[in-house]
């Protein structure tokens, strides 16, 4: 059988139809000439049109000819004889089952759609060599496609067929597939799937051209499914806890379904409504009993129930250390030591009835330099920054590019500190004065707040006024660049900055347009300026503090005490099933990878169509072909004939040519 | 145009780009007389040439009296009569005169056309009558000398509204314009010359037999004379639609031949009638028909 290592370059043949159509165009277009008076002119051309009409079709068949030999030759033909009768693959049939046991199979009624396909199957293709190969993260052959296999394909689909927790990958599987068949005459590849587009992307293996392959969409991923992404846990004061559980629905409508959160002896639970498409948070808060607890959310089980359950770890995280840098000058020093008053009440530190995630020191802003501020995570600058050396303030950028948060309140001069915060490439706010030192323009407060910011997640104030109700007696007038890593959170109720944020590689820097007042604390705590502070900081030291989070699959981490020895699991880690474990003194939790509840399938023709190019990675199709049986290469051949015909054509060019000129 | 010298004005291609006849010939005839003494006609009239003696039966009013009492001999003056001339130019239109070559710079017809028209100026301006005959299988436009205003206007107007078409009676057209002319005439005859065996010795015998000077123009194109073409090609024939196939390079040889033979003919012709013969290329000048035109003229007298 005539067979093509880049059987592509046989689409170029199209192009053999441009010399035709143009042949067949200029046929009949013969040059035509009015001319005043024919009677001298002699009836010459006919016998001699003939001859050039017949040149011109034969020069035409031999170009198409060398064309085509040109086209076959880069195509690199072969011929792959056909084995002989009494040979041992003569006839062979080879089925083989490409199972998905990835976590998206774990449908409800998916196991009994699998079963009932492979009994029909095996019952239709009796006669054939039956086989089986798994798959999720990596491949598995269960069983070789042999006679025998068949009635163990079976057994081993009613009483050991599972599903994983892991997601799939199905190339090195139909790598492994296409070896499989290779030595069969009629191969069968039927994939039970549910063509999920997370777990079908990516494929490289390319199954030889011959291969029949099957899906069967009774195994479609249901239509609707909406899951649980994550909970996240943060200690409030007077030993409470807040939840916060990221659902999100996958589906084309919108999703109702009752979530419930079980936290050891409390148990919770709240009606959430999610959008199609969409991601909602649901907040609960809980009376924090132990330091570390484990906890467990559940939503309304759907067709997709592996993705409606959550375990997980909350207690106090390790505290952060918060550095503050008073101002030092006789003038300031005041001023800066309301504002510590301020920020210590703000994260509780004053207040010793509960866990605090900060720790609070403060220095002066002269001795910043002397300090190390390695051990230190958040650096709030209170009135000082204008203070700082230039050294000081490349300090300070090292400490954010790795992952530091600074918070700075103006001073008495912030033109001065701004220029200086321009000068180590931290930002390109610009300084435009200063408003209310006059004291005619009081009474502005904070009226707006970034909703794709930290802030704007916790609150969201049906109406501007709602937010913060506090005077603003004085504060810092900028005007912001518009660049990626500048963005305001807060803007005042006329619509002016009033916190910035500044991000430098890994960490961020905020800027307080104005100054924190002690006053302020005395309003009620949920409509205070109290909590954003705190909720800031929190936010600036990142969600990952509790516990370890991990996808099935990933290898733990491994901890080190100060004396070298590492720390052990409380119990074997079986890191391909969800599940929560501790490792020494750090939580570590295991869940399922979410891309697993997406319902986005690939299409079943352009999948068949992908695996059988019959190229892969660039290897030709021949390299799946039985090597007891290499097909003979016909390209030198097809290059000898080109150039014959080259020399043809030469040929008849010049004779033809020749016979003109002599007539 | 102050700088452009006579050759300049009378160029082929700057006056064939004119289209309004009248501006045309104006330009040209005003180019091409500049230098030349105006040719004026002598015949009886007022202005003295000679004496002779006198014969019994002369007019005795023509007796000079002062010689006869000076010298006592009788002497009768002679007078120089002056005549006006009349040119009657005849225009083929037949479609052969509608063939333009990549060498010409237009048809033969607009070629012609722009002659006639210098030459019906030129007639206007020097007190002669002109007229313009056109034709192509019957007589499409006929101006019978005259020279009055209206006459000049009336001929480039009907050059302009001519156009080429159909196939040429020569002998029907030509017989009928020698009725138009009693008087004796200069014809001046614009065609390309595709006449049948007779046509032009009739025509010609029959004008000077009237007593016409005749000028023959054969108005030719480049592709005609030298037959340029390469390629295998379908002629057709522009009054026939006859079409015939050929190759040009091999029917080249005998083409010229045949046509250079069919040229002298036609200058034989013309000789034997004595009537002036110009082969006019349409790459060529307007020019040699203007001198033509002029030389016949001066001849006469």
């Amino acid at each position: 059988m005539l067979t093509f290592a880049y059987p592509a370059f046989l689409g170029a043949l199209f192009a053999l139809a441009v010399p035709i159509i143009l042949h067949l165009l200029n046929r009949n277009h013969s040059q035509t000439l009015v001319f005043p008076s024919i009677q001298f002119l002699q009836k010459t051309a006919l016998p001699r049109e003939g001859r050039r009409k017949l040149r011109d079709l034969l020069l035409l068949l031999i170009r198409m000819l060398l064309f085509t030999l040109l086209i076959l030759l880069l195509a690199r033909p072969q011929w792959q004889k056909k084995e002989a009768p009494n040979a041992t693959s003569s006839g062979r049939k080879g089925l083989l089952f490409l199972l998905d046991q990835s976590v998206s199979m774990r449908t409800a009624g998916q196991r009994a759609r699998i079963q009932k396909i492979i009994t029909e199957q095996m019952k239709a293709y009796s006669d054939w060599d039956c086989g089986l190969i798994g798959f999720s993260q990596e491949p598995k052959i269960i069983f070789r496609p042999s006679q025998k296999a068949s009635q163990q394909i079976l057994k081993w689909a009613n009483n050991d067929l599972s599903f994983s927790f892991l997601t799939g990958d199905p190339d090195s599987a139909l790598k492994q597939a296409a070896v499989l068949l290779s030595p069969y005459d009629k191969k069968r590849l039927l994939v039970l799937s549910d063509c999920q587009s997370n777990t079908w992307k990516n494929i490289s293996a390319a199954l030889s051209v011959d291969t029949e392959i099957s899906f069967f969409p009774e195994l479609a991923l249901p239509p609707h499914n909406a899951a649980i992404i994550q909970v996240h846990s943060t200690p409030l004061n007077h030993k409470k806890l807040r939840l916060t559980v990221e659902l999100q629905n996958f589906g084309d409508s919108e999703e109702n379904r009752t979530l419930s959160v079980r936290l050891g002896s409390q148990h919770q639970q709240q009606h959430v409504s999610i959008g199609p498409q969409k991601n909602t948070f649901a907040i609960f808060i809980f009376d924090q009993k132990d330091i570390l607890i484990q906890g467990n959310a559940k939503l309304d089980l759907d067709a997709m129930p592996f993705d409606d359950q959550y375990s997980f770890w909350c207690g106090n995280p390790i505290q952060q250390k918060i550095l503050a840098v008073l101002d030092d000058s006789p003038k300031n020093s005041q001023a800066s030591a309301l504002e510590f008053f301020f920020l210590q009440k703000a994260m509780n530190t004053k207040t010793a009835k509960s866990y605090n995630l900060f720790s609070i020191q403060s220095i002066d802003s002269s001795l910043l330099s002397a300090i190390n501020l390695d051990d230190c995570q958040q650096l709030f600058l209170l009135g000082c920054a204008e203070h700082l050396s230039s050294d000081t303030w490349q300090k300070i950028t090292t400490f954010i590019k790795q992952g530091g948060s600074l918070f700075i309140t103006p001073g008495s001069s912030p033109q001065t500190a701004l220029h200086l915060m321009q000068q180590c490439g931290l930002t390109k706010t610009r300084f435009l004065g200063i408003i209310g030192s006059d004291s005619k323009q009081a009474g502005l407060g904070l009226g707006w707040v970034q909703p794709d910011s930290c802030l704007g997640r916790l609150f969201t104030p049906q109406h501007p006024s709602d937010l913060f109700l506090f005077a603003l007696h004085k504060y810092v007038h900028v005007s912001t660049p518009n660049q990626p890593n500048e963005k305001i959170i807060l803007k005042t109720l006329d619509q002016r900055p009033a916190l910035l944020q500044w991000t430098l590689e890994k960490g961020n820097a905020y800027f307080f347009t104005f100054n924190f007042t002690p006053q302020w604390s005395d309003f009620v705590l949920s409509q205070s300026f109290l909590p954003t502070i705190n909720e800031l900081c929190r936010c600036a030291i990142g969600e990952q503090t509790l516990s370890k989070k991990l996808y099935c699959g990933q290898t733990p981490p491994h901890y080190e005490q100060l004396n070298g020895t590492q720390d052990q699991p409380d119990r074997p880690i079986n890191y391909s099933e969800p599940g929560l474990y501790q490792i020494g003194a750090h939580p570590i939790e295991y869940h399922i990878d979410p891309k697993e509840s997406h319902l986005e399938v690939s299409k079943i023709d352009n999948l068949k169509r992908f695996l059988t190019r019959g190229i892969n990675k660039g290897l030709p199709q021949a390299e799946y072909a039985s090597p007891a049986n290499p097909p003979i290469k016909l390209w030198k051949w097809t290059a000898i004939l080109l150039a014959l015909m080259v020399l043809l054509e030469g040929i008849a060019m010049t004779t033809m040519d020749r016979k003109d000129t002599k007539h | 145009m102050p700088d452009l010298s006579i050759q300049e004005l009378l160029s082929p291609e700057l006056l064939l780009k004119i289209s309004d006849y009248s501006l045309l010939s104006r330009l040209a005839v005003k180019g091409f007389l500049s230098g030349i003494h105006p040719s004026t006609c002598h015949g009886s009239g007022n202005e003295f040439v000679q004496y002779r003696n006198y014969t019994p039966g002369d007019d005795l009013k023509l007796l000079d009296w002062k010689l006869l009492a000076r010298r006592n001999k009788l002497c009768t003056k002679i007078f120089a009569e002056e005549t006006n001339m009349r040119c009657a130019i005849v225009l083929d239109a037949s479609a052969s005169m509608a063939y333009k070559g990549k060498n010409a710079i237009g048809t033969k017809f607009h070629y012609a056309s722009a002659v006639a028209a210098c030459l019906a100026s030129l007639c206007h301006q020097q007190t002669d009558q002109a007229g313009l005959f056109i034709y192509a299988d019957k007589i499409l436009s006929a101006t019978p000398p005259g020279h009055n205003v209206g006459n000049i206007s009336h001929i480039l107007a009907t050059l302009q509204n001519v156009s080429p078409s159909n196939k040429a009676n020569h002998l029907l057209a030509l017989q009928k314009i020698g009725e138009y002319l009693k008087k004796r005439s200069l014809v001046v005859l614009l065609t390309d010359g595709y006449f049948q065996e007779k046509t032009l010795p009739y025509f010609l015998k029959q004008l000077k037999f009237s007593g016409h000077d005749c000028i023959v123009c054969q108005i030719l194109d480049p592709d005609e004379l030298h037959f340029p073409f390469q390629n295998t090609m379908q002629f057709i024939d522009s009054e026939t639609s006859e079409s015939r196939t050929a190759t040009a390079s091999l029917t080249r040889d005998e083409y010229l031949k045949k046509m250079n033979a069919f040229l002298e003919k036609t200058r034989q012709i013309c000789l034997n009638y004595q009537a002036d013969y110009l082969q006019i290329n349409t790459s060529q000048s307007i020019a040699p028909v203007l001198t033509s035109y002029l030389n016949m003229r001066g001849g006469k007298h």
